[in-house]
């Protein structure tokens, strides 16, 4: 029944969010969860779009539908009213319900469908790389599947580095209210100094966010600073994760556990890597595991078939992803000695006059030139050679921007072949991501 | 915009490609043959009509590549019909 909140006695005085402006105790989540099951008791099996606010009351409003046995769809803060309107009439939405920060509970219904789900249910709406938004049909049942829930994870204190809508972000909040535990919640577009403040103040433990999330707070925080978050556990995913990163949390957070996580909003949470080495045992690939996810390679592509799966599409499925429970992820590995190691999407790959360049191995090699603090690199587009590679890099503290550029070049024209080296080269002050925590690979 | 202005960024664009090339740019004149001649590849003519479209905002290429063109004078022509 209550999949977000924790079911065991709690302790109604201990804080369950934490956010710069103040502090939700658990009697207070409890409390809103029942005033809100009581507002939405009328939307009872109904298909519902909730709009998911980071705070105690966005996640009320999710056990009160849950409760309900609504099916609810996510909806993310940031889209307007005519999206959400347009959200509203692609799926036969009855109601958009929408909570403030303060706790009040807006109820805008919308159309008079008649349309009823058996059980209660979370479309998850991704928009992906290809920009064709999907919307992903889970189960709570199925989405809590790979939380844990022991003695050594009750009553700790986790971070919020994804928007709460996304499959991520309902993991952490899943795994952290589960536990009976405290989320500490970042502001919306805050920034790098303001999440490290508030991880300092909450006392953080567990934090989970995507390499360039993680890149982000290290470049702008000073290390002293990340220092005083007390973490035990850091935990990466959404993106490729490379030994750089990791090696560069081990030299902030030697104390902390390094986790890398492997999942898709399709197939769910498939495996994790606690070894603090980039990539993953080929073993994985040869045995269903104790999660029930088996993997094979595919010309060169990862197909899965997990337990944690979603229970399908709502409305039509994009064409050649599912195959009798398998699933192509569109994420390309490569296998050397015992190790499989993840290359980036296949769209994502640049095109440049038919030969087909990986952005995050030219970026990955370029972030190891002096003078190089961070790189992105993605496709420009040319009519005379279909694209070609463009990076941007933040410089080193020291270095001259200039100089940093003339040493790409120099290093691309002696190690690249033609079609790998970037072409447009331009110096920035960081490198932006998308809401999602991940890094953009478009002009 | 003026054909002196015009010539001046298609010039600069061919410099930009050399300097990035950790080469000279040499002395180009309306009748220099943009070939391998010049010791640039296809992917660097390619740069070049990028360079151009982000600094005058057009790109010539977009419907296909004209026939009859051969020299940096032919280029410039093609940039200054277009801008007309």
């Amino acid at each position: 029944m209550d999949s977000i909140i924790h079911r065991g006695p709690v302790d109604r005085g201990r804080a369950a969010v934490i956010t710069l402006r103040g502090r939700t105790s658990w009697g207070e989540l409890l409390d809103l969860a029942e005033a809100f099951s009581e507002q939405v008791a009328v939307l009872a099996g109904g298909k519902v779009g909730a709009v998911v606010i980071a705070s105690a009351a966005g996640f009320a409003l999710l056990a009160a539908l849950e409760r309900r046995g609504c099916e609810a769809f996510l909806l993310a803060e940031q889209l307007t009213a005519e999206e959400r309107s347009r959200l509203a009439d692609r799926f036969d939405l009855i109601a958009i319900c929408e909570a403030s920060p303060e706790g009040n509970l807006t109820v805008t219904r919308h159309g008079a469908s008649a349309s009823r789900v058996d059980n209660a249910a979370v479309t998850i709406l991704t928009s992906g790389t290809s920009g064709v938004p999907k919307a992903v049909r889970h189960t709570w049942g199925q989405l809590a599947r790979p939380v844990r829930r022991t003695d050594a994870l009750h009553q700790t204190t986790w971070l919020l580095c994804y928007p709460p809508a996304l499959y991520a972000g309902l993991q952490v909040v899943l795994q952290c209210l589960a536990n009976g535990g405290t989320l500490a919640v970042p502001p919306t577009s805050g920034s790098a100094a303001e999440v490290a403040q508030l991880a300092r103040a909450a006392g953080v433990q567990y934090a989970s966010g995507t390499p360039s999330y993680w890149r982000w707070l290290l470049t702008f925080v000073p290390a002293d600073d990340l220092r005083r978050v007390p973490l035990v556990q850091i935990t990466l995913g959404g993106e490729v994760v490379d030994q750089r990163i990791l090696d560069q949390l081990h030299a902030v957070f030697p104390q902390a556990r390094l986790v890398h996580i492997y999942a898709t909003t399709e197939l769910g949470r498939c495996f994790s890597v606690t070894d603090g080495h980039e990539g993953f045992p080929r073993r994985f690939l040869e045995q269903v595991s104790a999660d029930g996810v088996e993997m094979r390679i595919d010309e060169g592509e990862l197909v899965v078939r997990s337990a944690n799966a979603m229970v399908g599409y709502s409305g039509p499925a994009p064409a050649g992803v599912m195959e009798a429970g398998w699933i192509h992820t569109g994420d390309i590995v490569e296998c050397r000695d015992n190790r499989c190691y993840f290359v980036g999407r296949q769209s994502d790959l640049i095109n440049v006059g038919g030969n087909k360049v990986s952005p995050l191995r030219v970026e990955q090699l370029l972030a190891t030139i002096p003078g190089v603090s961070d790189v992105r690199v993605f496709a420009k587009r040319s009519s005379l050679v279909g694209q070609l590679v463009a990076c941007e890099f933040v410089p080193d503290g020291a270095a001259e921007a200039g100089d940093v550029k003339r040493a790409i070049q120099q290093w691309a024209n002696d190690n690249l072949p033609a079609h790998e080296r970037p072409r447009i080269i331009k110096a920035v002050q960081q490198i932006e991501f998308s809401s999602a925590g991940k890094r953009l690979r478009s002009e | 915009m003026q054909d002196d202005q015009i010539r001046q960024e298609v010039v600069s664009a061919f410099n930009t490609v050399f300097e990035g090339r950790g080469k000279n740019p040499p002395r180009m004149v309306d009748s220099t043959v943009l070939d391998a001649s010049l010791g640039l590849e296809s992917l660097d003519f390619a740069q070049v009509v990028v360079i151009l479209e982000d600094q005058l905002g057009i790109d010539p290429f977009a419907d296909g590549v004209p026939p009859n063109l051969r020299t940096l004078g032919d280029l410039i022509e093609l940039y200054c019909t277009k801008l007309a």
